[in-house]
């Protein structure tokens, strides 16, 4: 396949559900932007509306481009879905994406593989789902595929697939038979086939749970399982669960005076030490002037020392806030560049760009250029990025604003300015303006930006540009200067599936398990603050491919608002908020958060000094064990009390309380009932031994329900399919 | 000026009554976009050409939700597009500015660009006179027209089936060089 040509394939439209006017559908075939009339057009946008093509030949098809109007048009997709397949009637569905209400063509990438298979498509159908206008009929301009149709490669994929679909359809068969027991079918079909429906182990779990009842076995072999790891296939596919703590720090004393954290502020900065396990926090703006003070924090010991109440006595920078900070862990120093001015206080003088290093070993503060600006590097600028490439001894800083005179007539008129990317390198002492503010690498504030020591890409998104909220996500590769988008963000349906723009996310990185964090807060547009909510997304950036919408998950949100709630909650959880400071503990994998602005319109000057840690915890292998074997002697609980009530009353009392979390409102609710559901049917006891035919049957099929839910923890691989054959028949 | 102004008082102007009602059709795919249109001309540019509505039928034109503001004033203009081929047909005033409400108007908020809708005088309900604005009811009861303009319609498809076309496009000529001595 990847040697194989990948060339346009020839395609007739096959079958449409409207058409309007003279749009006729194989319009499409031809691409002609300038032409209002060279599309197809449904003639209403009542769904289902479709086009299904046929290619020429079978073919394994890579990509989909769509042609566009040479203007905006509102009856561009913004939503569309594909589907292919050998025949028109069972199709898969290959991609859901949509366009963007322009001129350019827009090509996407088509789901072509199962399981590292390639499978071939004589079909493919493109399902309109929504217009840019949402009263408007859907158009299509133009549609080309690519692919491969050579037969030498397409046709052991069709042999692959033929084999695939063949041995699916018997597993699903084999698992058919096995449910409704029908042994001597099931086993004639595995002897004849030689198809394995799952595991052995597996297996053996259904002999021992389904077939004999031997709930204790079954138990054992689970609990065995999982101490083979077999259940951490699972446990990462679960969404964490985001864990707040706010942390009181340890009292300590220094000369009987009680300054023992740092005070309220915001626009301050945060940068952690994961070997020394130590964070710095320095400056910000505590709501009526800007700070200086410098302070440790020890993260096992959970102490605070103030290293220096004003760095500018000890040769440091002067107050500050707005500004930026990065820690080189390796060589113990911290570096600090940019600072916010209000227009009045601007002097020809404070506009330079001091750019500071503090080395912890020795407590000194080294003043590396009066101004960044004049050695090639960035002008004085506020809400910019700075991170550091450690290992290359590299700092990048990225976006901005450029702060410039108001006394300036020049420059009242005209628009901000804002700083495009930079590399200072450390060893050299010198600064290298890698990119100017542009349409490739469109410069912000407030945005985020992360390095990846690994991959050694900056990741950079969202921010504002004057007005706009940029929505979009790129990343940068600092060998090769190659800019990636991953997402434009201009699709605007996306607004549960990204963060909303302009808020003020602050994001931290994981290396170990390739995941970027963010924290959306409160927006710092007043306008927009009506929908203030504490979200949290997780970005899994191994699997971002083109799509970054597919990779992203977001973890909870809070949309409280009320004051009221945040007063009930101030040691659950942190009030929404901005001007905050977030870093990362990527080895303890914890979060700290401290201080920033709530954005009380009341109390305009009003900063938080709360402290506070986030854990994200996903279930750990002991708490599914529990619940398994929660599940199981629930089963033998519930077939207990249609055969033996005193058994199962000892039963329920002993060994399935055992297993309850009675901290779980949930399941402690449950196990109540199961009490209560004892005492329910009193008519069985007449015939404890005689167990009828029925209730061996009934006994059968509620194992097996048990045995499908034990087996959703496997590994898929391990497992019987999914599906069952019964939901393959249609109803009409 | 975005507001498609005529030297009248508002409403119920003598000269405004007098005027014809025209319905437009879509040039793009032939659908009619306005059964209730006035021809008007802007006041800044006296040379364009449009038609106003005071309500348009939201079965047939829908605006696109691209808001923008034109050289002239500080309105603010939203394009309407034909609902069945999507293609701008005119604009919506969406938020007038001061100067065009104090300069006089026809209240009109809907305009059709000339160039591309094709105009047709209404006839009145017994289908005799052409409808003026002085005699066109209120849009809320203005529904009688619809099955007679249907049966129009219908009789001008057979007799372009009939090989009439021609005949059909040339009325719509001579239409457009009445108006133009008109505007």
């Amino acid at each position: 396949m990847a040697t194989a040509v990948k060339k346009k394939l020839k395609y007739a439209v096959h079958k449409w559900s409207s058409y309007s006017y003279n749009y006729l559908p194989e319009n499409i075939c031809t691409d002609k932007p300038n032409d209002q009339s060279s599309r197809w057009s449904s003639d209403s946008n009542q769904p289902p509306q479709y086009l299904i093509l046929k290619l020429e030949r079978p073919a394994i098809v890579e990509a989909i481009s769509f042609g566009k109007y040479e203007k905006t048009h509102v009856c561009n997709l913004k939503k569309f879905k594909i589907f292919g397949g050998l025949g028109d009637d069972h199709m898969v569905e290959l991609l859901e994406s949509g366009l963007k209400n322009d001129h350019q063509s827009e090509t996407f990438q088509l789901k072509n593989e199962i399981d590292d298979n390639h499978f071939p498509c004589r079909y493919i159908k493109i399902v309109p789902i929504q217009a840019w206008g949402p009263s408007f009929n859907f158009s299509i301009w133009f549609v080309e595929l690519t692919g491969v149709d050579d037969w030498s490669v397409v046709k052991p994929c069709m042999s692959w697939y033929n084999t695939y679909r063949e041995r699916e359809a018997i597993r699903l068969c084999l698992k058919h038979f096995r449910q409704r027991q029908y042994i001597e079918a099931y086993e004639a079909l595995q002897k004849k086939t030689k198809i394995a429906l799952e595991h052995p182990i597996l297996t053996e779990l259904h002999n021992l749970l389904v077939k004999e009842g031997d709930y204790e076995s079954s138990e054992n072999l689970v609990i065995r399982a999982c101490e083979d790891g077999l259940f951490d296939h699972y446990i990462s596919q679960q969404d964490y669960k985001p864990k707040w703590t706010p942390i009181e720090p340890t009292m300590k004393t220094v000369d009987n005076t009680v300054d023992y954290r740092p005070g309220m502020r915001g626009g301050h900065q945060m940068c952690i030490d994961i070997h020394t396990e130590m964070a710095y926090l320095y400056g910000g703006w505590d709501g009526n002037q800007d700070l200086a003070d410098m302070w440790s924090y020890h993260i096992p010991s959970k102490q605070w020392t103030c290293i220096s109440k004003n760095t500018e006595e000890e040769g440091g920078p002067s107050p500050r806030s707005c500004h930026k900070m990065c820690l080189d862990h390796d060589r113990k120093q911290v570096f600090t560049l940019g600072r916010y001015l209000d227009s009045p206080m601007r002097t020809a003088e404070n506009l330079k760009s001091d750019f500071y290093m503090y080395d912890i070993g020795s407590g000194k503060w080294t003043l590396i250029t009066e101004d960044s600006g004049a050695m090639g590097g960035p002008k004085l600028i506020f809400d910019h990025q700075m991170v550091m490439d450690v290992e290359h001894q590299t700092i990048y800083v990225f976006g901005g604003r450029v702060l410039t005179r108001y006394s300036d007539t020049a420059e009242r008129s005209s628009e901000p300015t804002f700083s495009g990317l930079f590399a200072y390198h450390v060893p050299t002492n010198t600064w290298k303006k890698l990119l100017d503010d542009c349409s490739a690498l469109r410069s912000r504030i407030g945005h985020s930006m992360l390095f990846h020591p690994k991959k050694r890409v900056l990741y950079i998104f969202a921010g504002q540009r004057s007005k706009e909220y940029l929505n979009d996500f790129f990343t940068y590769h600092v060998d090769s200067g190659m800019i990636e988008v991953i997402s434009d963000g201009t699709k605007k349906d996306s607004a549960h599936t990204v963060p909303a723009a302009g808020f003020t996310q602050r994001a931290t990185l994981d290396p170990d398990s390739d995941e970027i964090h963010v924290l959306s807060g409160l927006s710092k547009d007043k306008d927009k603050r009506e929908n203030v909510k504490n979200s949290f997304w997780v970005y899994d950036v191994g699997k971002i491919n083109g799509n970054v919408i597919e990779s992203m998950s977001c973890i909870y949100r809070n949309e409280n608002s009320g004051q009221q709630y945040w007063t009930k909650m101030q040691h659950v959880e942190p009030v929404p908020r901005f001007a905050h400071q977030l870093v990362y503990d990527h080895v303890k994998k914890v979060h700290y958060l401290f201080g920033g602005n709530p954005g009380k319109e009341s109390l305009p000057k009003m900063r938080l000094d709360d402290f506070w840690s986030l854990k994200l915890c996903r279930p750990s292998a002991d708490h599914l064990l529990r619940c398994c074997q929660y599940l199981i002697r629930k089963y033998r609980f519930q077939e207990l009390t249609a055969t033996n009530q005193s058994m199962a009353m000892s039963y329920l009392q002993t060994d399935l309380a055992d297993t309850v979390d009675h901290n779980d409102p949930d399941e402690t609710q449950e196990f109540h009932r199961l009490a209560s559901a004892l005492f329910r049917g009193e008519s069985v006891d007449e015939d404890m031994i005689d167990v009828s035919d029925q209730q061996l049957s009934e006994n059968y099929h509620r194992r097996t329900e048990l045995f499908d839910k034990l087996v959703s923890y496997f590994p898929e691989s391990m497992t019987q399919p999914k599906g069952n054959l019964v939901d393959l028949i249609p109803l009409c | 000026m975005s507001r498609g102004n005529v030297c009248d008082a508002p409403q119920l102007h003598p000269s405004f009554r007098k005027k014809p009602v025209y319905c437009l059709d879509c040039c793009f795919c032939g659908s009619t976009v306005c059964r209730r249109g006035m021809k008007a001309i802007l006041l800044a540019d006296t040379k364009t050409e449009l038609f106003s509505t005071d309500v348009p039928d939201r079965s047939e034109v829908d605006v696109t939700c691209e808001l923008f503001y034109t050289d002239n004033c500080q309105c603010e203009v939203e394009h309407m597009a034909c609902k069945e081929c999507g293609n701008i047909v005119g604009y919506h005033v969406r938020m007038p500015c001061r100067d065009c409400l104090q300069s006089c108007n026809n209240g009109h908020l809907w305009m059709y660009h000339r160039k591309v809708v094709m105009p047709r005088e209404r006839l009145d309900r017994k289908g005799e006179k052409i409808m003026v604005w002085g005699k066109l009811p209120d849009v809320s009861k203005d529904f009688t027209y619809q099955p007679l303009e249907e049966c129009i319609r219908r009789l001008l498809g057979v007799a372009a089936i009939e090989g009439v076309e021609l005949s059909l496009h040339m009325s719509h000529q001579l239409d457009d060089q009445r108006m133009l001595k008109e505007g």
